[in-house]
């Protein structure tokens, strides 16, 4: 007899709504042979994995009953859905994961604080622990807290062949979303960002502050008020070298009318000296560490700068990048994660046949070689 | 001419380079659109729905057309299924065009022409989710495009605006919001508490099962829930801030701060949301004072169960939301509730002007009242705006707890 369970039943109790007695009837299945029952985040198709013929009835007092046969388990759409990952103890249950996302084909369960232990009526207990954590549980896509706020956490590494992005960033999702990176997911809702975008890029002079770095516009806008308002992302980077640790910040909806460089000095105060434009094209590949839900993201990036002619004028990095955490962030995690995930793409790049050295060489530097190099 | 879909084949490397002009297809595919979700506006291409009858060829300057068996044309990757398609898919374009399946992993149509007899829309890749791809129109001719020259003219001829368009492409740019100020909503208020979540379920299938003529899921943003507390302050006065101010907490400790401006209830009204701000629960009277320069007075809090399910309409690419919601006061306060419907105006996926925001919006509005008929559910379309429902929990009248269906 398994002891892991995935309890389904009333959106009611995940919501707080009053219940009667047929309300507080649970049916639990064992849990697919694969989950960690230990892990922060459960992100599974249920519905595919469940074996429905291990499935039991609980009633609102606890007691066990066994389905008819024939019982099915569905994601959404189905007339109960997936609860939580309970434990079966000696006088009760230790509820684990509850539900935080239901859509047709995936399921999202993840801790909230640690796991509550209940009596035989679990159904009240799923209630009063869904109805304690209602806010980080029951919004979407709200359970997200940055660590290391303002710190840029990356490690960029230099391809020595010319590649396809296109192709690395597909390859790179197809290994990630077939469950190919042991302890990444997918990071459900933001999956596949898409990014080619022209940067309008400034080198920042010698000013009061000592502040050194770039600022920039990056032309693409998430809240424009005309499909071709000139609104745009400004960036501000301060650093003094090339690092793995940055300062950064990007101000979202920002108009600019004239002069990019006026813009960018009114804006944030700094005298600047001018780079050549150029262009970023990447897909963004954003996964998350189940163990711990730490969100990153890994991309394969070309960088052009406009009017060169290659491979002059051109940049190609990989990158992985700390994103966010699903829950209250860990420093010592977040690095964890971070090496592990670094490792994971390594190996991919290595089984793609590219030779690749780690390295911390910012836009920045690359705009400012590149000058050098085209005006000596 | 009935209406043909050309997917011109690209290398998205060079198609995304800044070289200053428009790269040509390696070649173009020729397909019936017949299966296929599309409008003015956007295409959705769903795995399955487009059947290649022909490939176009370059041949020196000219195209060569050679017809094939049909076969069906997959390139989305999101899913484990998408990918399976795809592969097949690739395998079949191989047999056709002689090139290798990895040599066409690096190809790809980030553009679609849709002809007709009179017009000919140029379509671009926009964002990729469970349902498929969608591309959204940037360019169109009054001509008909009846080969893959003609193709390779129309990406030329819209190469200025797709520069302009391309901005848009990028991670959650698609859209842009007509009047960003106001919110656009009508409300139908229940009679009774029905299974909001039943009532949820059944209209999500219905939209993916495209019960809405000429709309499809949202991509991306198709489904979602909320629950959470409100704290409101009536604005006494002046009259000019007349409304609301509200704080709903965030789950890193920071809250969202929303501002509704109105008399009386309407379906527009100005609304502003300030998300991020550190305030503590105590500072809550004071900064609504200050938002308002003027008296508050403090409401029951209440909490609120929000479903949503957003579509977007193919022909304009605007967005409308159907939302079921159950609202209750929560706190020392003797329990008052309500429930509701919400249809609402969000935001539009399109790269030209905005078109039939109102319109659009009764066909949204009508298709909610339907559904709501047919579950059953006695409701009343009347404005009854939270501000309502608050102050009649705060002077304990009108509505009390009603009843479950």
């Amino acid at each position: 007899m398994p002891d892991a369970f995935v309890a389904f039943g009333s959106w009611r109790i995940r919501f707080a709504e009053p219940l009667t007695a047929d309300h507080r009837r649970l049916r639990l299945f064992a849990l697919p042979d694969g989950i960690d029952i230990a892990d922060h985040s459960v992100i599974e198709d249920l519905a595919a994995r469940i074996d429905p013929s291990t499935g039991h009835a609980v009633e609102a007092d606890g007691t066990r009953r066994p389905l008819a046969p024939g019982a099915k388990v569905s994601n959404l759409f189905g007339p109960d859905i997936p609860l939580a990952t309970v434990q079966k103890i000696e006088r009760g249950y230790r509820i684990h994961h509850r539900l935080t996302r239901l859509d047709p084909a995936v399921v999202h369960l993840i801790r909230v604080g640690p796991p509550r232990d209940a009596d035989q009526r679990l159904a009240d207990a799923l209630w009063s622990a869904f109805d304690a954590d209602h806010l980080p549980l029951n919004n979407w896509e709200c359970l997200y807290i940055k660590g290391l706020p303002d710190t840029e956490l990356e490690q960029k590494f230099e391809i020595e062949q010319p590649f396809d992005y296109f192709r690395l960033c597909r390859a790179w999702w197809r290994r990630l979303d077939d469950g190919d990176v042991a302890g990444f997911r997918p990071q459900l809702g933001d999956e596949i960002q898409y990014w080619s975008y022209d940067n309008h890029f400034y080198d920042i002079a010698d000013n009061e502050r000592g502040d050194r770095g770039y600022v920039s516009i990056m032309q693409y806008c998430k809240r424009k008020t005309e499909w071709d308002a000139p609104m745009f992302t400004f960036k501000k980077k301060i650093f003094d070298a090339d690092r793995r640790e940055r300062w950064e910040r990007n101000y979202d909806n920002q108009w600019v009318a004239g002069d990019p460089r006026t813009a960018l000095e009114e804006f944030f105060g700094y005298p600047l000296k001018p780079l050549p434009q150029w262009r970023r094209t990447r897909f963004d590949l954003a996964c998350e560490a189940v163990a711990t839900g730490n969100l990153f993201m890994v991309n394969f990036d070309d960088c052009r700068v406009h009017g060169a002619d290659p491979p002059a004028g051109r940049l190609q990095q990989c990158e992985v990048e700390y994103l966010k955490t699903r829950g209250t962030p860990s420093e010592r995690l977040i690095y964890a994660d971070f090496a592990r995930l670094i490792e994971h793409v390594e190996a991919f790049m290595r089984s793609q046949g590219l030779a690749f050295r780690r390295s911390n060489y910012s836009k920045l530097s690359f705009l400012r070689d590149y000058v050098a190099a085209t005006t000596t | 001419m009935a209406t043909t879909l050309f997917l011109p084949f690209v290398s998205p490397r060079d198609h995304n380079a800044p070289s200053g002009r428009q790269c040509l297809p390696a070649f173009v595919v020729e397909a019936s659109p017949a299966a296929l979700p599309w409008g003015a506006n956007s295409i959705m291409f769903r795995s399955g729905s487009v059947s290649a009858r022909a490939i176009w060829e370059p041949h020196g300057v000219e195209w060569i057309r050679r017809e094939t068996a049909a076969f069906p044309v997959d390139f989305n990757d999101f899913t484990r299924d998408h990918r399976r398609r795809a592969d097949a898919s690739r395998q079949a374009l191989a047999e056709v065009t002689g090139r290798t399946p990895a040599d066409l992993e690096g190809l790809h149509p980030l553009v679609a022409v849709m002809a007709d007899r009179n017009t000919s829309r140029v379509y671009h890749f926009a964002d990729q989710g469970q349902w498929g791809s969608i591309f959204v129109r940037y360019h169109q001719e009054p001509v008909p495009v009846r080969s893959a020259g003609d193709v390779v003219r129309c990406m030329l001829d819209g190469y200025d605006a797709l520069q302009t368009a391309r901005r848009s492409v990028n991670d959650a740019c698609n859209y842009g919001r007509w009047r960003q100020d106001l919110e656009f909503e009508r409300k139908f208020t229940f009679d009774r508490i029905p299974d909001t979540w039943a009532m949820i379920n059944d209209l999500y299938r219905r939209v993916i099962e495209g019960d809405i003529e000429g709309f499809i899921p949202e991509v991306n943003l198709e489904f979602q829930a909320f629950d959470y507390e409100v704290t409101v302050f009536e604005i006494l006065d002046p009259p000019t801030e007349a409304g609301y101010v509200a704080f709903i907490p965030q789950v890193d400790g920071r809250v969202c701060v929303k501002q509704k401006w109105f008399r009386e209830n309407a379906e527009i009204r100005k609304e502003t949301l300030s998300h991020n701000v550190k305030l503590d629960p105590t500072e809550y009277e004071q900064h609504a004072r200050e938002k308002c320069a003027g008296r508050v007075r403090r409401l029951p809090v209440y909490r609120r169960k929000r479903f949503d399910v957003n579509f977007e309409s193919l022909e304009t690419g605007n967005v409308y939301g159907i939302f079921f919601d159950i609202c209750r006061t929560s706190g020392g306060v003797p329990a008052h509730a309500f429930s509701q419907c919400e249809v609402e105006y969000c935001r539009s996926r399109t790269w030209g002007p905005f078109t039939q925001i109102f319109e659009q919006f009764e066909v949204a509005c009508a298709y909610a009242e339907r559904f709501l008929t047919e579950h059953g559910v006695g409701y009343v379309a009347d404005l009854y705006s939270k501000l309502d429902f608050l102050r009649e929990a705060a002077d304990a009248s009108g509505r009390r707890e009603l009843a479950h269906a």
